[in-house]
């Protein structure tokens, strides 16, 4: 063990190692994220998990610039509100295919309870302090990259067999034969499913509906396609000869059973469901894509009449799918966008498609810059979190509280750069600790 | 997973009579190491008629031709007036059967053996004795019932693993424990030696669902 003879010595020391504090500073979807929000955002955290408690069928927008921490109000509300099921999209990436990849991450949100590959904030901080502790018991000499092996959970394929297993209860599949035996007749079960669900459907969805109807009965009842329905509810690619086993002309990606199997799932689902729209002014970026003709000297729609865009008929089909969206019962939407000009606009395009869309959308929330205070915060925070993490138990709340080694004055110069913006805030504050590593 | 909260309705060796109608999954077993089993999801017990039965089915063995053979019958507007011959009769928890109907998916495992008419897989009996044990080596078969020394076992399915020991999967367990007080219970899985088996009996598909 090193003897330091102050703490301040030894936390540069540590510094110099090359654990930098501040490492990574964008929040990803993807990428497990348990730092606390500040506290002038608590309210706001508040202010959304009320919503989301009392009512249902919203679209709550959320404004705020880039990199102004929307993304990890995410992280923030499903760490909160961890009773329900939150789906995170970036419309960024599943803007073709829409239910398809929707319901892919429905799916994979019930099942993997924690993920294997997705480090969280935490996780880092455990691969730095054993690290660390390596590098001690070299005496210091070299700081070696080091892998924590982390336990592989399994996904909980149950969760799905629960929700298909419930459902059929619903539709009378499960009664037990002499009070001990499930002997279903298969076809009574998928008519009187029809019956309860039809009228939740439009008339050219029935034949889709009837199909899934097949598929959630077969996995739940059918003791011999059970695990090739299995398959077909986790999206997986199948041949016509295991289609036809199945009695199925298409899998997921086909007409729009991604749409009415993610209807049936959340809304029979024990958790109710958030879906949360990030990178929303896609959207609005789209519809403005200039049309390739608009560049010509001649005007095309001279002869062939008016032509959209591709971008502009992807924008159309996306916005229509995100209206469907409103016809699952229960479910609850949050957006994110960059202004309120594009909350205005996206508007104007509801109220032509479908006027009483607007109804469900809320009053926006503001996501505003960090304030200095906020600021101070956020440092103490991430420090107090890397201590931690150290098994560095013996900091004085002096050092904490005038923000070593960075100092309040520096710390204000950041803020003042920055406009507050908590990504380049963040940015700065990592190239402050690069070098004192470096020098 | 032990169970506490079934209903005991009859039970001579604890003096044990509840009347009354009832609902659920039940069981009475008639005495005898080799005694026939009823499954129902009705009962209606009292002391002056006995137990009726609306619907019901009855498993056990019968003498035909001269040899042993296993049966499923069918039961409609019973009655067992006859005390003397129940060992017991006990309605299984409701949270119990909940946790049967969770594991129930499982069962919708490839190559598993479902058969249409139910048969007798293993009989201890020295004169009419039945041993099929070994053709079944290494397979799954789905709805074995078995009679244990001290209990019955209602199973999901069995695997032979070879002819002196078995496994039922996700199945309910009734029997005594070492006081003779009635219990119930459900095992993902539970390993059983040929040695303390009565008999096993594969309830056959069809006469299930007729």
């Amino acid at each position: 063990m090193l003897l330091y003879e102050n703490i301040e010595a030894k936390i540069l020391s540590i510094l110099k190692m090359g654990i930098n504090p501040f490492e990574r500073f964008v929040s990803t979807g993807e990428i497990k994220e348990n730092f606390p929000v500040v506290k002038s955002r608590t309210s706001i955290l508040n202010k959304i998990s009320n919503i989301i408690n009392d009512e249902n069928n919203f679209v709550l927008p959320i404004i705020g610039g880039v990199g102004i921490g929307k993304t990890h109000l995410f992280w923030a509300l499903k760490n909160k509100m961890y009773r329900y099921n939150f789906i995170y999209i970036s419309l960024n990436n599943v803007y073709k295919k829409f239910f398809y990849n929707l319901y892919s991450e429905f799916i994979e949100n019930i099942f993997v309870i924690d993920r294997e590959n997705k480090k969280s904030h935490h996780d880092v901080f455990v691969n730095l302090k054993k690290d660390f502790n390596e590098n001690i018991s070299n005496n210091g000499k070299h700081f070696k990259k080091g892998n924590v092996k982390r336990d592989v959970s399994t996904p909980g394929i149950e969760i799905l067999r629960v929700i298909t297993r419930d459902m059929c209860k619903k539709w009378g599949g499960l009664e037990r034969k002499y009070g001990f035996f499930h002997i279903a007749d298969l076809e009574k079960v998928k008519e009187t499913a029809y019956q309860i669900l039809k009228n939740k459907f439009k008339d050219d969805e029935q034949d889709v509906l009837k199909d899934v109807i097949n598929i959630i009965v077969s996995h739940q009842l059918d003791p011999e396609n059970g695990m090739e329905a299995e398959r077909w509810l986790l999206g997986e690619l199948m041949d016509l000869k295991e289609l036809s086993q199945l009695n199925m002309k298409f899998d997921l990606r086909k007409n729009k059973a991604a749409f009415i199997i993610l209807k049936l799932f959340i809304e029979n689902s024990n958790k109710k469901t958030v879906l949360f729209i990030d990178d929303f002014d896609i959207l609005i970026s789209l519809l403005h894509s200039k049309n390739e003709y608009e560049e010509q000297v001649f005007d095309p729609s001279w002869l062939y009449g008016d032509v959209k865009s591709p971008d502009e008929a992807i924008a159309k089909k996306l916005l229509k799918n995100f209206m469907m969206l409103h016809r699952i019962g229960g479910l609850k939407i949050i957006i994110t966008l960059k202004s309120l000009d594009e909350l205005e606009e996206l508007k104007m395009i509801f109220r032509d498609m479908e006027e009483q869309f607007l109804s469900s959308i809320k009053e926006p929330i503001f996501l505003l810059p960090f304030n200095q205070e906020d600021v101070f915060e956020f440092y103490k925070l991430k420090m107090r979190f890397f201590y931690d993490f150290l098994d560095m138990t013996n900091i004085s709340e002096d050092l904490i509280e005038n923000c070593f080694p960075i100092g309040k004055e520096r710390l204000i110069e950041i803020y003042e750069s920055t406009g507050g913006n908590p990504r380049e805030i963040t940015k700065k504050l990592v190239n402050y600790f690069n070098d004192i590593i470096a020098y | 997973m032990l169970n506490l909260d079934d209903i005991i309705l009859y039970d001579p060796i604890n003096n044990v009579m509840n009347e009354g109608e009832y609902f659920g999954s039940i069981v009475l077993k008639f005495k005898g190491n080799q005694g026939a089993i009823i499954l129902s999801d009705n009962v209606d017990l009292s002391s002056n008629v006995g137990f009726t039965f609306d619907q019901a089915i009855k498993i056990g063995f019968k003498i035909q031709d001269n040899k042993k053979v296993a049966y499923l019958q069918k039961i409609q507007n019973e009655i067992i007036n006859d005390f003397d011959i129940v060992e017991y009769c006990i309605k299984v928890s409701d949270s119990l059967m909940d946790e049967y109907d969770k594991r129930y998916w499982s069962s919708t495992l490839p190559s598993t053996i479902t058969i249409v008419h139910t048969a007798g897989l293993y009989l201890k009996d020295p004169q009419y004795e039945i041993n099929h044990l070994d053709f079944f080596e290494n397979e799954i078969l789905r709805n074995p019932l078995a009679l244990i020394n001290r209990g019955v076992i209602i199973a999901d399915r069995i695997t032979i693993n070879s002819e002196t020991s078995m496994v039922f999967y996700d199945s309910l367990i009734i029997g005594r424990d070492e006081n003779n007080i009635l219990k119930t219970s459900f095992e993902d899985f539970i390993f059983v030696e040929k040695e303390i088996l009565e008999y096993i009996i594969i309830l056959g598909r069809d006469e299930l669902k007729s």
